[in-house]
């Protein structure tokens, strides 16, 4: 018998709030987290707004006997991801009934790791001596396995990296962990925080837009990145329904790929994404025609936004203009790792209300973007399954299909 | 899912003991030492000076297309990855380019050129930043360049989780396979020699020193192995180099090592077989004596006093870090005898544990 992966759990930092039901109401309403950096002099960077998370104190997401001591000087990247995990993992209802520590594993994901740590360490070396512990703290696991000892997660531990698709790639691995019997839980997510390194390249490779990010707008002239997490519990079905969770929907399949075709441009006809999305609903079981909602990579990039409407369109066909499809970047900004984890939380919610998040800043039609991306206002409708894509520089490539949870035993 | 083994048809070494399959066997079983003085840049006044360095490597050895920047990593990336396809005879075309997948693991990634690229932005500001020097400095830089010189389009990720990184890429691309994501993947580890690398973990006393203190050889290069199943295998005409049958992931949460016993008794029981039937055992061990004892005595709890072969690989390729583990299932896929079985471990000082069972058929060559 197949095993099921319900999403139990969800936890959130972002620059729309630290808690998952605030960054909602906020997507919802149409705010925009864009704001001006304070975290460094952004002085020479193509824009000088970003998605800096506020107000952030990670004792607030900590369970109740995990003490603030020595994680409060892990990087600000490592805290993020600690955080929505904790949030995760209390939602899930696990703050109070651990699961089993052996059958408890981890999937994350970061482009940059300890960035802010990076830096630092490279800052002090340039000046003679640095302290080591700041290379450690750079280092792309860390989170994971600070979060291992915080939540006595005994079973797998695994972080990757692919670019701006990791956060849906996390939840791919998860997925399998649970498909494969190698765990019963799993807090699958990405994270990332801003910094000056990458935020100079990724200005320099004029990826980031000088105006605001339009995702499918005429106009869309680049993307304007952000910091956070978004976890979410991974939890074998039959598990999650004998102990009476609440199931925040199913991850029924996913797919990963690579466009093989230049490390930095796009493949503008978007046969990767055609691929990739094949590939997720190939995994999940279901057909094109079945999904309600695609909640979009869409950066805002010229080249970007008309090969995922393209890929899209060739997957499903003339049901591509029946469907809603947003990017909800322009509220958020491009949490990097922290976007795809973002987007499937947006999704599940989604599913949830019967609210779709609108795609802000849309002002001019495409006419090579023309499907239904549900301009600035929040729009009423039930959606029972959905994909969400992710997208990163190498050509990486991801989906992840989400099917609302009804009570049923879990096939689509 | 099934527990079907997966084979390694082939295997794409860049080592200190030799690049290509036949060399990396004469060089493990010359029983030759390859640590040396770091030539690549200059330890300066650090109490570490050796390494195993890959030494005389060019990377149009291995490719015929030139290349106008890459980082080291990168480059053993792209050579181990020929040698890998060229050792399996597996072709990728247009008919099957979304069914070959690609599974590397690295720690540290392009770090070198990361490094390079943040001291020109500290030195002269963001608007002096590189675009190149950029683009090859992500950890999943190298296998975004073995995708596109391959035209590899199937299954794809990038594992950083410490040591454990390559390793945990061939656990999970024997999953991906056995679930029908992938008909064949390139799977393994990859990581290089740089001066930040050297000088951070010796400034964090990793490494062994100069005078004596125990701590790390570093090394360097990449390991991969060309994985499918046994159907593909036989339907394309090739032939099992060695099985993977089982694989064990775990955590070792409370440094017990708790997680290395737990990891070793999942693989040996994912495989079908006891720890009476591991006849070599390739050790993470790699001069960290902590680590090191917390392996030993996971090792004394699996195995009693009925200890099989023991083989410490890192103390001649060093430390490769991600390829580690890989090095070890290559070493173990290419040297195992007829019906033969190698439990091989790869366990990160942070608590990361996977350990692997490779298997030599029967009548296997």
């Amino acid at each position: 018998m197949i095993r099921q992966v319900a999403i139990t759990g969800l936890g959130v930092v972002s620059c729309l709030g630290n808690e998952v039901e605030t960054f909602w109401r906020a997507l919802c309403a149409g705010e925009c987290g864009l704001r001006p950096l304070t975290k460094f002099d952004p002085t020479g960077l193509r824009n000088e707004n970003a998605g800096e998370v506020h107000d952030f104190d990670l004792s607030q997401h900590l369970p109740d006997n995990v003490p603030l001591a020595g994680l409060e000087s892990r990087d600000e990247a490592t805290q993020f991801a600690l955080a929505a995990a904790c949030d995760a993992w209390t939602d899930a209802g696990f703050a109070q009934e651990p699961p089993d520590a052996t059958c408890t594993a981890l999937a994350f994901s970061t482009n940059f790791g300890g960035a802010e740590s990076w830096e630092l360490y490279c800052t002090e070396l340039a000046e003679g001596k640095a302290d080591p512990e700041l290379f450690l703290g750079f280092g792309f696991h860390d989170a994971a396995q600070h979060a291992a000892g915080i939540l006595n997660a005994a079973g797998p531990s695994v972080t990757t990296s692919n670019s701006c698709s990791s956060g849906a790639s996390a939840l791919g691995v998860g997925f399998d962990l649970i498909r494969a019997g190698r765990a019963e839980v799993v807090i699958a997510g990405g994270y990332d925080g801003l910094g000056v390194s990458s935020l100079a390249g990724l200005s320099i490779m004029r990826t980031i837009s000088p105006d605001t990010l339009r995702p499918f707008d005429k106009n869309r002239s680049g993307t304007v990145f952000a910091e956070g997490a978004g976890m979410l519990v991974l939890e074998e079905l039959t598990r999650a329904q004998s102990r009476g969770a609440t199931i925040h929907g199913l991850l029924l399949g996913y797919g990963l790929n690579n466009n093989a075709y230049h490390l930095t441009a796009p493949d503008k006809d978007g046969a990767g994404m055609v691929a990739v999305l094949q590939q997720a609903l190939s995994c999940a079981h279901v057909s094109a025609e079945e999904i309600e909602y695609v909640n979009a990579h869409a950066t805002g990039t010229q080249y970007h936004d008309v090969a995922e409407t393209q890929a899209v369109k060739q997957v499903l066909g003339k049901h591509a203009y029946e469907i809603p499809m947003t990017s909800i970047k322009g509220a958020t900004g491009h949490g990097m790792a922290a976007a795809g984890a973002m987007e499937a939380i947006a999704t599940l919610l989604t599913m949830r209300d019967g609210v779709i998040p609108p795609t802000l800043h849309y002002e001019t039609p495409d006419p090579e973007c023309d499907l239904d991306y549900v301009p600035n206002q929040a729009r009423r409708q039930e959606v029972t399954l959905a994909v969400s894509i992710s997208a990163g520089l190498g050509g990486n490539n991801a989906a992840v299909v989400l099917k609302r949870y009804d009570g049923e035993g879990g096939a689509a | 899912m099934s527990s079907a083994p997966v084979v390694l048809a082939a295997v794409g070494p860049i080592s200190a003991a030799g690049n290509g399959r036949e060399a990396f066997v004469a060089g493990l079983v010359s029983g030759a030492e390859f640590a040396s003085p770091v030539s690549l840049f200059d330890p300066g006044d650090l109490p570490t000076s050796r390494a195993a360095e890959i030494r005389n490597f060019n990377l149009s050895d291995y490719l015929e297309s030139a290349k106008t920047y890459l980082d080291r990593a990168s480059a053993f990336a792209l050579a181990a990855s020929s040698l890998a396809l060229r050792d399996g005879n597996l072709e990728v075309t247009p008919e099957n380019d979304t069914r070959v997948g690609l599974c590397f693991g690295s720690m540290v990634g392009c770090l070198g050129t990361m490094r390079t690229f943040y001291d020109r932005v500290l030195a002269r500001g963001v608007q002096s930043a590189n675009s190149v020097l950029f683009s090859h400095s992500y950890v999943n830089t190298p296998i975004s360049l073995v995708s596109i010189e391959f035209a590899i389009r199937g299954y794809h990720c990038t594992y950083s989780s410490g040591l454990t990184s390559g390793l945990t890429a061939m656990a999970h691309a024997a999953d991906v396979l056995r679930a029908g994501q992938a008909d064949v993947i390139l799977a393994g580890g990859v990581d290089a020699l740089c001066q930040t690398l050297f000088q951070a973990l010796s400034d964090a006393g990793w490494l062994a020193t100069d005078e004596g203190a125990p701590g790390w050889l570093l090394g360097e290069g990449a390991a991969l192995a060309v994985m499918e199943l046994e159907s593909h295998v036989q339907q394309r005409g090739a032939k099992p180099l060695a099985f993977l049958t089982g694989a064990g992931l775990t955590t070792d949460v409370k440094g017990t090592g708790d997680g290395q016993t737990r990891a070793m008794e999942a693989a040996v029981r994912e495989a079908g077989v006891t720890p009476a039937d591991i006849h070599v055992l390739y050790l993470s061990a790699n001069g960290d004596a902590e680590a090191d004892d917390l392996e030993a005595a996971a090792v004394s709890r699996l195995f009693g006093n009925a200890l099989p072969t023991q083989v410490r690989l890192k103390s001649r390729l060093g430390e490769t870090l991600a390829a580690g583990g890989p090095f070890s299932v290559l070493a173990a896929a290419t040297t195992l005898t007829s019906g033969q079985r190698a439990l091989v471990n790869s366990f990160d000082p942070h608590g990361g544990c996977v350990s692997v069972v490779v298997e030599k058929g029967a009548d296997d060559s």
